[in-house]
């Protein structure tokens, strides 16, 4: 899910920087507040073991394929939502800067998307709401179901957010032709079934800690002083709503385009676009009637409207001077290549 | 080779690369992460049908990849991780936006086709300037940019102590990942019995790490803060440095230069 | 220099580490703790520089070792640990070396000629600049080692210092020890090593000390080593 540069419009990537910053300021006044910064060591060598850990293969039972680990509720769980974010924001910067998973400008976004939910909405609306609850009666085995529970919805929970957030950031940034509604229909259930998946490896992870060193967990105290109905009513009340805002985000969505990304990519053809291809196409040639047609239809097919930058939207670029002048710029940067070797060696065999 | 160790490859080609002492390596971190957001936000700045203006500012780039002796190809072995997600994205692209823009002999080429090439230019683009910062600018001198630009110092340290064991724990996970296929062979994965142990039983090794490392820093007087080395100030090459970059991508994004040169050629 | 008197420390009620541990440390010796696996080595060096706290008591040049003494003890004691990644946290050889000495206050040139000094002593000049997780195991055990001189400790503690080395390497490390000043205490089940370091031996077994004397003498008692599972040094051993 780590979103690119390229799929981010620069004032969308600015606002998303400052979104996640202020989260991480008030974290890191939080952990300073409380003192934990002496939790330092444990965040850094956490956050090492989540980076390495994201790239375990875990055999999906009855299918072939594998499924992977999401950071976010596992750190949370272990060192509370502040210092795991902060972890989080580390492990997703190593990335962009030595894998190019993700990157320099877009990173302020893909903390918010998987780290923010993932450490916040997960620990206080999940995590500690389920912890605390009477679910599942009591004892451990009742809290080993609980754990699972938290991790899975946790992860299911945050996941559609974060992949609901990155259907509006790439929208906004006009970068897809895809209309918002059938790019949310994609994604969404896509990472339904990747959340399940992360919540139960998640949940796996976690039930293991619980076992072998409990006071490892987070809220597990709160667990045991036994919290009453109150606490559960709570916890329903809240993830209803959770459950009915982005699923009523969804269907509203997907109202607009009956059948979601069927409608959405072949019902063009039905409303009679493809004729228009099959006109003389001369007439479609780099005129503007065809750049109007073009913003027409996009305005039509988007739930938001383009946001592009409007001046340059105007093909200028495009024309065949522009693509023999690209194929130039090619060769011209492959000479700048080839000089650059030539003086390396020579200044080798200097 | 395992996920694991394809990743420690990768980390150990940055250093090295980073290591280096071209002319590029000497400027103040500060210069080069400057350079290299001006020049991400103004490749993004680009419309979406403005291809060949966005080729011309594959120009500098290159030049500063020659100049710091990096090599283009290790960068665009990274092209694997980004590719796939713009490509992901860009390519309905074709299917929606099919007006036609240009024609090349006779072959009519639609605005979605136009708009997924130069999508993908962008993540080529911003990939080079990223990958070029971290080629040049070893870790540290990174985070000493960050601190002075009043980044927490809190984070700054976490992302070096993690920096310093990301290594370490890959490396420990390749072993125990190896060491699990050599007695479960045929498994793509880890079978859903070992899903909580094999990472498991690595965390709770890894808090007695991080306990070890904490008395290390108790033992030798930690009191909450960290001392770093003096990194070389901000100076004059820098200035000119900043300077130059931004002239000249600011002149490649005000002038497209592709165009005009095409236009030679075309009229 | 050390005095530990009737020391017990336990990890759970009921299930002690260490019970009634009693010895001194003369300033300049150099002390063998030998012992097998879980017979407390570790432990009881956690509890000399206050990592740990037990009942009974500890001083350390005459500072008794209590919370508020923290500070002024660990100036004192230099701990090379097991594992030098743990140890060394910072991202190159100069700047973890420089951490202790910043810490407790000295200038930045101070500290910075006391680093020169010691990787000057040690032969490692060549380290200095060097990333921590690039070093080999070798190189980064003597950093490892450098990093506590340059705090200029009174006592080293070293907790197995020549473990995962290569012959050539742990020679290096076992001519690094002799040439030391400083009281040291090496936790080590290498007994070879322990004999060509160590004046004296101190036998750990199930959390007491079995045995306390010169190293020659108790390392050569085969009857003692065995009943507390250990064996002869292989060099004693091969002469018999």
């Amino acid at each position: 899910m780590h979103m690119a540069d390229a799929l981010l419009a620069p004032a969308v990537a600015a606002v998303m920087y400052a979104a996640s910053g202020t989260a991480a300021g008030i974290s890191i006044h939080q952990l300073k507040k409380d003192d934990d910064t002496r939790k330092l060591p444990t965040m850094a060598v956490t956050a090492a073991l989540v980076f390495a850990g994201q790239m375990i293969n875990y055999t999906i039972p009855g299918t072939g394929s594998s499924g992977h680990m999401c950071g976010g509720m596992l750190l949370s769980a272990l060192l509370g939502p502040q210092a795991g974010f902060l972890s989080m924001i580390v492990i997703l910067a190593v990335q962009c800067l030595f894998f190019a998973d993700g990157g320099l400008m877009a990173l302020g976004a893909n903390v918010w998307n998987m780290a923010f939910y993932g450490c916040f909405v997960g620990y206080y609306l999940i995590w500690r709401p389920i912890m605390r609850s009477g679910w599942f009666g009591s004892g451990k085995g009742a809290l080993r179901s609980r754990i699972i529970a938290a991790s899975v919805i946790g992860c299911i929970v945050t996941l559609q957010l974060g992949a609901f957030s990155v259907v509006i950031e790439t929208s906004l940034s006009g970068i897809t032709e895809l209309p918002f509604g059938a790019f949310a229909a994609l994604m969404q259930p896509i990472h339904l079934a990747i959340g399940l998946v992360e919540g139960l490896v998640t949940s796996a992870v976690l039930v293991f800690v619980y076992e072998s060193r409990p006071e490892l967990l987070r809220e597990l105290d709160a667990a045991d002083a036994g919290a009453g109905k109150h606490s559960l009513k709570t916890t329903i009340a809240i993830l209803a709503v959770l459950a009915l805002l982005v699923g009523g985000g969804l269907s509203l969505l997907a109202s607009g385009n009956p059948d979601g990304l069927e409608w959405a990519l072949f019902g063009n053809a039905e409303n009679g676009y493809s004729e228009n291809m099959g006109l003389d196409e001369e007439k479609f040639g780099l005129t503007s009637a065809a750049a109007d047609k073009a913003a027409e239809i996009q305005e039509a097919t988007s739930v938001l409207p383009d946001y592009a930058f409007d001046g340059s939207d105007a093909p200028a670029g495009t024309t065949v001077s522009g693509i023999v002048g690209s194929a130039l710029v090619a060769g011209a940067a492959l000479l700048i290549c080839l000089a650059g070797g030539f003086f390396r060696k020579r200044k080798r065999a200097a | 080779m395992n996920k694991m160790e394809h990743a420690l490859h990768e980390l150990s080609e940055m250093d090295a690369l980073a290591a280096g002492t071209s002319p590029i390596h000497r400027l103040s971190p500060l210069t080069k992460l400057f350079a290299a957001v001006l020049d991400i936000v103004l490749v993004l700045s680009f419309g979406k049908y403005d291809l060949s203006g966005l080729a011309a500012m594959a120009l500098w780039p290159v030049a500063l990849f020659q100049i710091s002796g990096i090599p283009v190809r290790t960068c665009f072995r990274k092209l694997r991780v980004v590719l796939p997600l713009v490509m992901a994205v860009g390519l309905l692209n074709p299917l929606f936006d099919r007006a036609p823009m240009l024609h090349l002999g006779g072959v009519a080429v639609s605005g979605g086709v136009i708009s997924m090439l130069s999508l993908m230019l962008k993540g080529v683009l911003c990939l080079m300037a990223s990958f070029l910062l971290m080629a040049t600018t070893p870790i540290d001198s990174l985070c000493a940019a960050l601190r002075m630009l009043r980044v927490p110092t809190l984070l700054v340290t976490l992302l070096l102590l993690t920096y310093r064991y990301v290594g370490l724990m890959t490396r420990e996970l390749a072993v125990m990942t190896d060491a699990y296929r050599l007695r479960a062979p045929g498994q793509k994965g880890i079978h859903v019995s070992a899903w909580g142990s094999f990472l498991g039983q690595l965390l709770l090794r890894s808090m007695d790490r991080a306990q070890e490392l904490y008395s290390s820093m108790l033992l030798r007087g930690y009191h909450g803060s960290f001392h770093y080395a003096n990194v070389r100030p901000f100076g004059t090459a820098d200035a000119a440095a900043c300077a130059g970059t931004a002239a000249i991508l600011a002149l490649l994004r005000a002038v497209n230069v592709a165009e005009l040169a095409g236009r030679l050629f075309t009229r | 220099m050390i005095e530990v008197q009737n020391v017990s420390f336990s990890y759970e009620p009921g299930k002690p580490a260490l019970s009634d541990i009693s010895f001194r440390l003369e300033p300049g010796q150099s002390v063998g703790l030998i012992g097998a696996n879980g017979a407390g080595k570790s432990t009881l060096m956690k509890l000399l520089p206050g990592l740990l706290f037990g009942s009974g008591s500890i001083a350390v040049c005459g500072t008794p070792v209590e919370k508020k003494s923290l500070s002024e003890i660990r100036r004192r004691i230099g701990f090379v640990l097991q594992d030098p990644d743990n140890q060394m946290f910072m991202p190159t050889v100069y700047e973890d070396m420089i951490f202790a000495p910043l810490n407790y206050g000295l200038s930045r040139q101070e500290a910075e000629a006391r680093v020169d000094a010691v990787l000057g002593r040690l032969g490692l000049t060549g380290l200095k600049h060097r990333h921590n997780h690039k070093l080999s195991g070798g190189e980064k055990r003597m950093a490892a080692i450098a990093t506590i001189l340059a705090m200029e400790p009174e006592v080293i503690l070293m907790d197995e210092p020549t473990s995962a080395l290569d012959p050539c390497n742990r020679r290096v490390v076992i001519r690094t020890i002799r040439e030391l000043p400083q009281t040291k205490l090496i936790a080590s089940h290498d007994l070879d090593m322990i004999l060509d370091t160590c004046s004296r031996v101190i036998l750990l077994s199930d959390g007491t000390v079995a045995a306390d004397g010169p190293a020659e003498e108790l390392l050569r008692n085969r009857t003692l080593l065995e009943a507390h599972r250990l064996e002869l040094p292989l060099c004693l051993a091969g002469r018999q």
